[in-house]
């Protein structure tokens, strides 16, 4: 019943690219930390900005592989067996975020200063008054966002202009002051520390269940994981739901949506099978994975990626026709954000969104033989892969104002993306590449699609 | 490894009981048709045509008198007519997730429940289709519906969500049908190469489309019902979508809320599960259906409905927390008057039937405890009933200016309207028991031992062997298993 294999067959070459990858990484890192930290002090409302796109980015990928293994483990499957160590990896990167989340800590004063009523905040607030459209949106910069005419020879109509401008700053900060309930500072601290102990809960719980059984072959260590993932899967669902609320919707303190935590979960989906599908292509280059995922296992998890991302195209047209149809001020503000503010330079970004995240790899990944393909499936892959992370820049910098692309953008990427990666990888060298120990191994081997 | 084969240090076990040959299964399902009805089929099937009867009277008077004659008011325009006809849209939803979705995703257990499912899609699609049908006031205008281009030159609004759903139900109805009538030819070959009577054989030849098992057929077949699987899988989504942009759409507060798509979807199929269980847990007792479906199925079963009543529940939480988060007073005062209001009985009927009740089956015993499992299928249609209630009537019957607020009762029209649909449906599904094969037998040969080409009866039960090639006359039997994986 059990898989016949040499345990040293599944692990990283010390000839292959994989081996001391994370030096390099860790190197990458704290360069990337280094130098943001010097943009910190020259530019510190970019760098929030700049920090939190980046920790998304790879937050995302943490959290959908950690969600990956769960369900795996709650349907049983057999097929996945030999490619869910890979995902273990990337879910085993999740404790680092508690270390991460610090700058975003740091930057809340300027990141949450719409809710949070401090001194920077205040002044934000008053300024996301600026209206176009009859929605609640930001200007492009908001030193200019209040008209400095001001001088004796006043119009009336300039005059009445303030007024209602001035009316609508105080329904705005009513408006906020009546989420403080959810909205202030401690409850935010707190929630932070609720989602970094269940994070770091889950990863190292389920990663220690399935490394522990390459050595002990426990059938009990499958039968734990597969009894505990339904609950895993509810704290999943309330930390990822209410992390996506604090860190990512409250940018705007107006705006709100029901199905933001869904659209948040889909897109880690797929991000999540656009990746595991790049690192398991990689590691059998350079590494003895190829008798154990096979063209059966690339097939099925295009077939997933496919759906996921379908999934993701369906949840975000539904939440934007929705909010589109009804046009409710508070919830347009999102969208104006994105398409006839900030000067409309989000246009083109929120048009690649939908060519490149839905209409390209939705005709491309359709087909059985290119899913096979490897070249072309890997192709889809990375195309999701890139799309994924400018969303998430498409989702946090509107906030900040109009596009321009700045140098902290790319350095916080590759801090946080470096920092994690480091621990994915020295990881991915320290165990087996697939779970050796696992029961259904031979099903995943053996795994045809008919 | 081969399927057949499970791990029992993790609990598997066959899906069909153990021993049985692949003609037991024929014998099973086919004796249904070929015997006379049970008694209990006949006390079944007169109460369900008393609905039916009730149901022609009802809307008989309803189109004599007008709508009137159901409760709806201002500020109260739709009431039970919309809700009926989400409750039966959502509960067809479960025949199209197990047979395309499960399909996809290789759950092979579906084998023992999917035909039901189907048959269940069908006809509860055709009680649902009755509400809009007759709710329009002049049904003999019902056409306009269409855009058939006209003397009047009048053409229905496309810019309304009312006429999507007139596509999307339609549609789901057309390829519920196809793929159900697919799915049955190999079946029908059976019943057809049992027959006895003229006239049966007949009508099943008919139906089987010249279906004789070759090779070819089956190649056919099999690439015939990915396609269809994979042409429903959007399906299953878009339907319940579809239905709620017919709230979400709106500014009512209560009604516009963005996770309203996925949310109808989960209680659909929250709801549709509960039904097939409801209907199969009678069935599994009276017609004896033991060796298919096992204790192992619908412990599969709970747990589905447990996990969409959590996704249902989140999106209860999710309305919940936005509707105090938005900050808007409006919406605010929507859930507040859900919960507290005149109508928080029937929100807690909803609350507690959709989230609460099928917290039992996180427990193995209740999971395996079949009055348990009746009980609380029905509980969940009643709070998925209570839950488009809910949604239609209390976020409209307390209208933006107090002095349009009122409240909604149901007449006695309202009833019999309701349970009328419910005969209709039980009429159509006694009668596709009666004649139709009830279990696909094709698909649950597949999951068999037998099927796997590297099968080898075992040596011992040798007397065995020879009946099972004795049921390789049957047209059913798969010739390479029914094969239901990869897309």
């Amino acid at each position: 019943m059990h898989a016949v294999v040499d345990r040293s067959d599944y692990r990283i070459k010390p000839d292959s690219v994989w081996s001391g990858l994370w030096k390099k990484t860790a190197a990458l890192g704290i360069v990337g930390l280094v130098v943001s930290a010097v943009g910190l002090g020259q530019d510190p409302k970019r760098f929030a900005y700049s920090y939190l796109f980046a920790f998304f980015a790879f937050l995302t990928l943490g959290l959908g592989s950690l969600f990956f293994v769960m369900i795996q483990y709650i349907t049983k499957a057999g097929w996945s067996v030999s490619v869910r160590r890979t995902a273990e990896f990337f879910m085993s990167g999740l404790p680092i975020f508690a270390v991460l989340v610090i700058p975003v800590l740091i930057s809340m004063g300027t990141l949450y200063g719409g809710w949070l009523g401090g001194h920077e905040g205040g002044h934000e607030a008053q300024a996301a008054q600026s209206v176009s459209h009859g929605a609640v949106a930001k200007p492009s910069d908001h030193s200019h966002a209040v008209p400095t005419t001001h001088g004796p020879a006043v119009s009336l109509e300039e005059r009445n202009a303030r007024a209602v401008e001035d009316a609508k700053h105080k329904q705005h900060a009513a408006l906020v002051h009546g989420k403080a309930g959810y909205l202030n500072k401690s409850f935010f601290l707190i929630r932070v520390a609720f989602y970094a102990l269940v994070w770091i809960f889950l990863s190292m719980r389920f990663f220690r269940w399935s490394t522990e059984q390459d050595v002990t072959k426990s059938i009990a260590n499958t039968l734990k994981a597969q009894q505990f993932a339904p609950i895993g899967l509810m704290l999943f669902a309330v930390t990822l739901t209410f992390a996506g609320v604090d860190w990512l919707m409250s940018l705007e303190p107006s705006w709100y949506s029901t199905m933001f935590g869904v659209y948040l979960f889909a897109g880690s989906n797929v991000v999540t099978m656009a990746v595991l599908i790049l690192a398991t292509l990689g590691l059998r280059k350079n590494g003895p994975l190829a008798h154990a995922v096979t063209i059966e296992h690339y097939h099925d998890m295009g077939k997933l990626l496919f759906g996921w991302n379908a999934f993701w195209a369906y949840i975000a047209f539904s939440q934007f026709f929705l909010i589109w149809y009804s046009a409710i001020p508070e919830e347009l503000v999102f969208f104006h954000m994105r398409w006839t503010d900030n000067g409309g330079t989000w246009k083109g970004i929120t048009l690649a969104l939908v060519v490149m995240h839905f209409v390209v790899p939705f005709w491309l990944l359709m087909s059985r033989n290119i899913k096979r393909r490897l070249g072309l499936l890997a192709t889809g892959a990375l195309i999701l892969v890139c799309m994924h992370v400018v969303e998430i820049y498409w989702i946090v910098m509107p906030n900040l104002g109009p596009l321009h692309f700045h140098w902290l953008d790319v350095t916080c990427f590759l801090g946080v993306g470096g920092l994690y990666l480091t621990v994915v990888f020295r990881a991915m060298e320290g165990h087996s590449l697939i779970p050796i120990g696992d029961p259904r191994l031979t099903r995943a081997l053996g795994f045809e699609n008919a | 490894m081969a399927y057949y084969e499970p791990i029992r240090e993790l609990d598997e076990a066959p899906l069909i009981e153990p021993g049985s040959r692949l003609h037991d299964i024929t014998e099973d399902i086919s004796r249904v048709s070929e015997t006379k009805a049970p008694p209990g089929w006949w006390i079944a099937f007169s109460l369900a045509l008393c609905g039916v009867g009730l149901f022609v009277a009802s809307v008989g008077y309803l189109f004599w008198r007008g709508i009137g004659v159901w409760g709806n008011s201002a500020p109260v325009y739709w009431a039970w007519d919309i809700t009926n006809f989400v409750w039966w849209v959502g509960i067809g939803h479960a025949g199209t997730l197990i047979s395309a979705v499960l399909f996809l995703f290789r759950q092979k257990w579906r084998t023992a429940i999917n035909r039901f499912a189907e048959a269940m899609t069908i006809f509860a699609v055709i009680c649902a289709l009755i509400f809009p049908g007759i709710h329009v006031g002049r049904p003999w205008l019902l056409f306009y519906v269409f855009p058939i281009p006209n003397q009047m030159s009048i053409w229905p609004n496309f810019k309304s969500p009312l006429l999507w759903d007139v596509f999307a139900v339609s549609t789901y109805f057309t390829v519920s049908l196809m793929f159900w009538f697919v799915g049955l030819i190999p079946d029908i070959a059976t019943l057809r190469d049992r027959s006895a009577g003229k006239i049966r054989r007949t009508v099943y030849g008919v139906l089987a489309l010249g279906w004789r098992g070759s090779n070819r057929h089956w190649q056919n077949y099999e690439r015939a019902y990915m396609i269809l699987a994979a042409i429903s899988t959007p399906l299953v989504l878009s339907v319940h979508s579809v239905v709620s942009f017919d709230f979400a759409t709106s500014v009512i507060p209560g009604w516009h809320t963005t996770i309203f798509p996925p949310y109808f979807v989960a209680g659909a199929i929250f709801s549709g599960f509960a039904m097939v269980m409801t209907v199969l847990l009678i069935a599994r007792t009276v017609f004896k259906l033991h060796r298919v479906v096992l204790m192992r199925h619908l412990e599969l079963m709970c747990k589905v409905i447990l996990t969409t009543g959590m996704l249902v529940g989140y999106a209860y939480g999710m309305e919940f927390f936005v509707a105090w988060y938005s900050g808007n007073e409006y919406e605010r005062y929507v859930f507040v008057n859900r919960a507290f209001g005149p109508y928080a009985w029937a929100y807690w009927t909803m609350v507690g039937c959709n989230v609460l009740t099928p917290q039992v089956f996180w427990f193995k015993s209740m999971r395996q405890s079949i009055p348990v499992m009746f009980v609380v299928s029905i509980l969940v249609n009643i709070g998925m009933w209570f839950e488009r209630f809910v949604i239609i009537v209390t976020s409209l019957h307390r209208d933006f200016l107090p002095s349009s607020w009122g409240m909604f009762s149901p007449t006695v029209i309202d009833l019999t309207t309701y349970i009328g649909t419910i005969g209709v449906f039980f009429t159509l599904f006694l009668l596709f028991m009666r004649w139709l094969p009830m279990v696909a037998m094709a698909e649950v040969k597949g999951t068999m031992a037998q099927a796997d080409p590297h099968y080898h009866e075992p040596s011992e039960h040798g007397h065995h062997a020879h009946e099972v090639h004795k049921a390789h006359g049957d047209a059913s039997a798969p010739s390479k298993g029914l094969a239901p994986e990869g897309a």
